[in-house]
């Protein structure tokens, strides 16, 4: 298993979409994730702020899609490497804002698989990219997220 | 002439760079005293023959320059001088290529491999250098942008207990981190072809970004 | 929180912070609540569970993490909206210990309209090494 094509796991679920799930949001579940993360900006905490800004409401922080992303199962494409998995990065995408009352479609695609070195040795790398649609059917976030597979020391 | 020796645009899984952006950012360094001349990108565990950077060097007048950073059984080797004949005896994405095999690769048609953030815990040349006659390594990266604690000073052993030479790289992967390790040359480095032979002539020393001022 | 900023107030190499942050046990077990209505142990909450793992103690989410390095942002000037927040964990980020949060920009465009700017972000520990590294892109709004 030294080069991308050697890797062993379910090839067929590459760039094959799956429905994951539906989130609905509150206001309590946007005022908590401000309160854990200390956020303050008005945009997300201050109603009558909120209420005279372009949104006329209050809206989500832009990174509060991450909470539902380790609520949602993701295919197994049963990788045949290593002991633990990780989480190594990911970009969120902000495209459409998200409110208090909307419902969240997500849907999810692997993306990529690949290997390569690092301090802890050897690595597997998967890339899924996820979308969340709201009730109108508009996209609100885009997150692609990258999980390591590992030999734990 | 003063260039990056190691840098990751986004053609690399973990980098956020653009090239243009790389060239914005040393005309910023540029504009607050500091002396750049350019950079080598080496892309992980690639390299792409058909993308041609000449007319945003020649716009401007920043030299860069591609290479490639591989995984080997022996740590990360950065390579410079990549041609289609040594394209055929590796393959770029082969995370346990054989070390000696690249170095003979490389020596046998005009490029070098120096081993890459060598004083790296668990990846690093150090770990490996007894393990195999490394005889042909003289060189390695002495100074790298993204070492942890620690690693620098095992770097300084290996190269003081070896005799080695070394060149200086940021590992750049975002835009602000280019240019923070580099290398002088004692002659102009133009093209891959000259980056080589100024690398064999051993005329170049490792540099910090405050240095260049 | 400062106040507003306009497209023309940023260069290139300007920064923002750097800002110093701990992220306790409480916030974690705060953030990990939300969806939760009972904490299970895991490499987030829980120090024999961690251990288990291979870790030296219990982790920050990642995806506290990443809201916090949004917080950073959005919170110097409040109508700077995130666009994209990329980020990669290069490190574990421990509980209760010091953090330090630096942005600089690298990059100013108007694209569709809008005026753009582009900010490298890093989350540090205390040695100043970098436990995880991103990128911003981020929306001037006029007001």
């Amino acid at each position: 298993m030294s080069t991308e094509e050697e890797i062993k796991y379910d090839k067929s679920l590459l760039n094959k979409e799956s429905y994951i799930g539906e989130f609905n949001i509150t206001k309590e579940m946007i005022d908590s994730f401000c309160k854990s993360t200390e956020e303050t900006n008005p945009l997300f905490t201050d109603e009558e702020y909120a209420n005279n800004s372009e949104h006329r409401g209050i809206i989500a922080p832009p990174t509060l899609c991450n909470i539902f992303m380790s609520k949602v199962t993701r295919p197994d494409i049963k990788i045949e490497f290593g002991d633990g998995t990780f989480f190594a990065g990911q970009a969120l995408d902000n495209v459409n804002p998200i409110k208090p009352g909307d419902k969240l479609t997500v849907n999810t695609r692997l993306k990529e698989v690949f290997a390569k070195t690092g301090r802890s040795g050897k690595m597997i790398f998967e890339v899924w990219e996820t979308k969340f649609a709201n009730q109108e059917g508009l996209t609100t976030t885009l997150v692609r997220e990258s999980f390591v597979h590992r030999k734990r020391s | 002439m003063i260039l990056d020796l190691h840098t990751h645009s986004t053609l690399s899984d973990d980098s956020r760079a653009s090239v243009e952006q790389y060239v914005k950012w040393i005309n910023v360094l540029r504009r607050k005293g500091y002396n750049i001349d350019g950079f080598v990108l080496t892309e992980h565990r690639q390299f792409n023959f058909d993308i041609d950077y000449t007319q945003i060097s020649k716009d401007n007048n920043i030299t860069i320059l591609k290479g490639a950073e591989l995984d080997t059984d022996s740590g990360h080797f950065l390579v410079y001088g990549i041609t289609k004949e040594i394209a055929k005896h590796i393959k770029f994405n082969n995370v346990n290529m054989s070390a000696i095999h690249l170095i003979d690769v490389c020596l046998n048609n005009g490029a070098i491999a120096i081993p890459a953030h060598p004083g790296r815990f668990g990846i690093g040349f150090i770990e490996y250098v007894n393990s195999n006659n490394f005889e042909s390594i003289n060189i390695v990266e002495h100074l790298n942008g993204s070492y942890r604690p620690g690693e620098q000073d095992r770097t300084e052993k290996l190269i003081s207990d070896k005799g080695y030479l070394g060149i200086g790289g940021s590992d750049a992967h975002m835009v602000s981190a280019i240019g923070t390790c580099l290398t002088k040359f004692d002659h102009p480095v133009n093209n891959e072809k000259e980056l080589v032979q100024a690398l064999m002539t051993k005329k170049f020393k490792p540099i910090k970004l405050e240095d260049t001022k | 929180m400062d106040k507003n900023i306009t497209f023309d107030d940023i260069d290139l190499g300007d920064e923002i912070g750097p800002s110093n942050k701990v992220i306790t046990t409480e916030q974690v077990f705060e953030f990990v609540k939300i969806l939760e209505s009972k904490i299970e142990p895991s490499r987030f909450t829980d120090s024999e569970f961690a251990k288990s793992e291979g870790l030296s103690g219990p982790i920050v989410p990642g995806a506290l993490t990443t809201a916090v390095m949004a917080q950073f942002i959005s919170n110097w000037a409040p109508n700077l909206k995130i666009k994209t927040l990329d980020v990669i964990f290069r490190h574990m980020v421990p509980h209760n210990t010091r953090l330090k949060l630096v942005g600089i920009f690298t990059d100013k465009f108007t694209e569709d309209g809008l005026d753009q700017l582009e900010c490298d972000v890093f989350l540090q520990d205390e040695n100043e090494v970098k436990l995880v590294i991103g990128k911003s892109t981020i929306i001037v709004n006029k007001k």
